[in-house]
């Protein structure tokens, strides 16, 4: 499997066509940037960056670039890329060249934003982080469940009625722990639904995710609607505050970015760390692979498939639910009907373009939290487009990424399949 | 097995469908004639009032606002009040108006909002012996035959513009919690008239108390009345990007520009209730935020349009437009702008104040 794998990568990145449409496409960044942002600045302008995030207990100067120079560099770098690309081509480097090329773009188009004002690049990178929890978190628990060989598109449904009782239960009990506990298991709960629904009985698992998706808009519109618009004290659970670690807050520019935020962040973090060992490298992640790639082959090895479906799909369950819990205990205090806005599903898209891997999605997860902060402040900077353009531009991201400008990825190879045992 | 699990699956599709549709048929809040002692309503004139809200009671701003005024009426008048919501999503509004026109017992039947005012054009010529009340729109009286309907409407632009000029003079003032940039945030909810009204008014407000109405006041929208996510988030960069008191003008959306402030240590505008003191006792660190509201008082306006209506002077078949002269719109002069206002910024507002009574000032309006 692994030969196969490696061998049809080999394959994709060095296509040809491949190699000329990339390069193309790194000329047109370059050419817009040569010619939309450096003729859009005068000569004498200047980009201003604020470098301190809220909360920065060290202040640091504006990061003051000049605007024409700055973009004549970018497009000098990018359309270089390009050419090399066309002709020559970056062969297995071509991601990585990829990345680089965007992210030089990106940067040249925020110095053109901002040119002769200033933005507040700090502000700008903390909203991207704590934008890209939330899908970063549903995108873990899609981790979970499809390596072990079951598709889960209901992270959203159980996202959001893990934040309907994360909000409720906060509120009741007064304490934003049981709170986020009691979302946790309500994302456990329709996890099991789901499991059994696609493990025991072979549902579709598309159908079986689709139904826990509505039941869940359904249901939690409906309590919303009934008792919590009337009762306020059903909907203050509060939220958990953001808090430093000590000592490494200090540190300029990311200090404030990385260590003041809220319980969510540092337990992204940790997660991260956690799930990418225990994937690749420990017995449990191992077996779960394999469950997922190759189960009758797993069976006969001595694993449980079933079960170990099972356990895959729970833990995957109480991790949307977490993540449902972002919303009303970590972002805004209270639930509102269909908070969530498909954030489970652009989750599913950061765990496809990561490749089905902790830290893949947690990038992916970032570029989405980056367009969705981004909009704001293009906005703030009365960039002329319109304001409803601007809100689209986290769900444009998640298409144009899926239509595959990055080559295809490899799931699972027994992802969606249900087992049977002969 | 089969069959249990298609039963299974059947349950739980139908039973979310009915859960999410049957929500509009409810009458939200408790019949109110059974809190109203029948002692009381001797010597009232009574009336049966049915109120339609095009959306959910709870934003603490605008719908609550309508609420309080018909509450107040309730009470005064001996009135029979229910209400219906019909939820968050507009294709529901009119099938609810229609519904509620045609088999609800009713004297008068209010509704609010630019987006009813197509639906009621529609519905009240077909029931000519009841009144219909409208608030925030007009009915275009040339286009339909619309004899029952009293239709009032806010200079959200002269109230709007006290709020622009007061947080125009404070981001400049050496008050605690206020940066060096002279910058002003407004968070709208959606680009429409009436929202839009607020913004300029707002700006001319600001530019009158020195801050320049394109660089010194960042606007933006956040596309819904029910995300307060959204609402933090922009005001959140907005904060970053150093303004010192941001405007909501986005209902429900707006209590997460409070938050906003609240995390970032700076001030907020509340919009169409005093919303601080709303806020104060459930959640008083939110209200500490909030230096003062621009009132849109739709509560005064419809206890007055009751009042007309008993005295029967109420102009049905014509609109009214009230303005700060008419008690229409305001702001809110409670203990947190005592608290935080010095005294030489009272003194300038209020003479303002004196001069949109007096005519003086011409605010700018998109409306008209």
């Amino acid at each position: 499997m692994a030969v196969r794998t490696a061998l049809r990568k080999q394959v994709e990145v060095d296509s040809p066509t491949r190699r000329i449409a990339i390069g193309a496409v790194f000329l047109v960044l370059g050419l817009i940037t040569l010619f939309v942002f450096a003729s859009g600045v005068g000569p004498e302008d200047q980009s201003s960056f604020g470098l301190n995030a809220s909360g920065a207990t060290t202040q640091v100067d504006p990061w003051k670039v000049p605007a024409l120079t700055a973009l004549y560099v970018i497009a000098a770098f990018v359309l270089g890329a390009g050419g090399y690309q066309m002709f020559r081509g970056f062969h297995h480097r071509t991601n990585q060249v990829l990345a680089l090329v965007v992210f030089a773009f990106m940067f040249g188009f925020l110095v053109w934003a901002a040119a002769g004002k200033s933005l507040n690049l700090a502000g700008l990178v903390s909203t991207t982080l704590s934008k890209a929890v939330p899908i970063t978190l549903g995108a873990l628990s899609g981790i979970l469940c499809e390596r072990a060989g079951v598709v889960n598109i209901a992270i959203e449904g159980m996202m959001l009625s893990g934040a309907l009782t994360g909000a409720i239960v906060g509120s009741v009990s007064g304490s934003l722990w049981v709170g986020l506990l009691a979302a946790m298991l309500t994302g456990l709960l329709m996890a099991l639904l789901h499991g059994w629904l696609s493990i025991k009985y072979k549902v579709n698992q598309i159908i079986s995710g689709t139904v826990i998706n509505i039941f869940a808009t359904g249901l939690t519109s409906y309590i919303s609607a009934k008792f919590l618009q009337h009762n306020e004290a059903l909907n203050n659970p509060g939220i958990f505050q953001p808090f430093n670690i000590p000592g490494l807050v200090d540190i300029p520019f990311i200090g404030a970015i990385l260590f003041r935020n809220n319980i969510f962040v540092y337990a992204l973090f940790i997660f991260l760390i956690v799930m990418q060992v225990a994937l690749f490298n420990t017995r449990w992640g191992l077996r779960m692979r394999a469950v997922g790639e190759h189960p009758k082959a797993a069976d006969t090895l001595g694993i449980n498939v079933i079960r170990t479906r099972y356990y895959s799909v729970m833990l995957g369950g109480l991790m949307a639910g977490f993540a449902g819990g972002y919303f009303t205990l970590g972002s805004v205090g209270r639930f509102d009907e269909v908070m969530t806005a498909g954030r489970g599903f652009i989750g599913l898209a950061a765990m496809i373009f990561g490749n089905w891997t902790p830290f893949g999605s947690f990038g992916a997860g970032l570029l989405f939290g980056f367009a969705d902060a981004l909009a704001t402040r293009l906005a703030i900077l009365q960039i002329p487009i319109p304001s409803e353009f601007l809100l689209m531009a986290p769900y444009v991201a998640t298409m144009i990424i899926l239509a595959g400008v990055v080559g295809r990825s490899q799931a699972p190879a027994a992802d969606g399949v249900p087992y049977e045992k002969e | 097995m089969k069959r249990s699990l298609s039963l299974v699956l059947a349950i739980l599709v139908i039973a979310s469908f009915l859960l999410a549709a049957c929500q509009p048929a409810q009458p939200a809040a408790e019949q109110p004639a059974a809190e109203q002692p029948a002692a009381d309503t001797s010597g009232k004139p009574g009336g049966k009032v049915v109120y339609v809200v095009n959306g959910v009671q709870g934003d603490k701003s605008f719908i609550d606002s309508a609420v309080r005024g018909i509450r107040q009426a309730q009470e005064e008048f001996g009135l029979d009040v229910k209400i219906i919501e019909a939820g968050i999503d507009p294709a529901r509004w009119e099938p609810a108006l229609v519904d509620a026109a045609a088999n609800e017992e009713y004297d008068i039947l209010i509704v609010g909002s630019w987006q009813m005012a197509e639906f009621l054009q529609k519905v009240a010529p077909k029931y000519p012996d009841k009144k219909f009340f409208i608030y925030d729109v007009s009915v275009d009286y040339a286009a339909c035959d619309c004899k029952n309907v009293y239709s009032v409407q806010y200079k959200q632009n002269e109230g709007s513009y006290l709020a622009g000029y007061y947080a125009g003079l404070m981001t400049q003032a050496d008050v605690e919690g206020m940066n060096a940039e002279p910058i002003l945030g407004v968070v709208g909810a959606q680009p429409i008239p009436v929202i839009d009204d607020f913004i300029v008014g707002f700006k001319h407000g600001a530019k009158d108390a020195g801050i320049d109405p394109e660089s010194g006041v960042i606007v933006q929208y956040a596309g819904g009345w029910n995300d307060p996510a959204k609402g933090k988030e922009i005001a959140l960069a907005m904060y970053q990007q150093g303004a010192d008191i941001v405007f909501q003008v986005a209902g429900g959306t707006g209590e997460g520009v409070f938050k906003a402030a609240q995390e970032s240590g700076r001030f907020a505008i509340g919009v169409d209730s005093d919303q601080a003191m709303i806020l104060k006792d459930t959640n008083p660190e939110l209200a500490n935020v909030i230096v003062t509201s621009m009132m849109k008082n739709v509560d005064n306006s419809l206890y007055r349009a009751f009042q007309m209506h008993f005295a029967g002077t109420l102009p049905y078949g014509s609109q009214e437009v009230l303005g700060v002269k008419e008690g229409g719109v305001g702001v809110a002069y409670n203990e947190y702008f005592d608290k935080y206002t010095p005294a030489d910024i009272k003194e300038k507002l209020k003479k303002v104040e004196q001069d949109l009574l007096d005519g003086k000032i011409k605010v700018d309006t998109v409306l008209q």
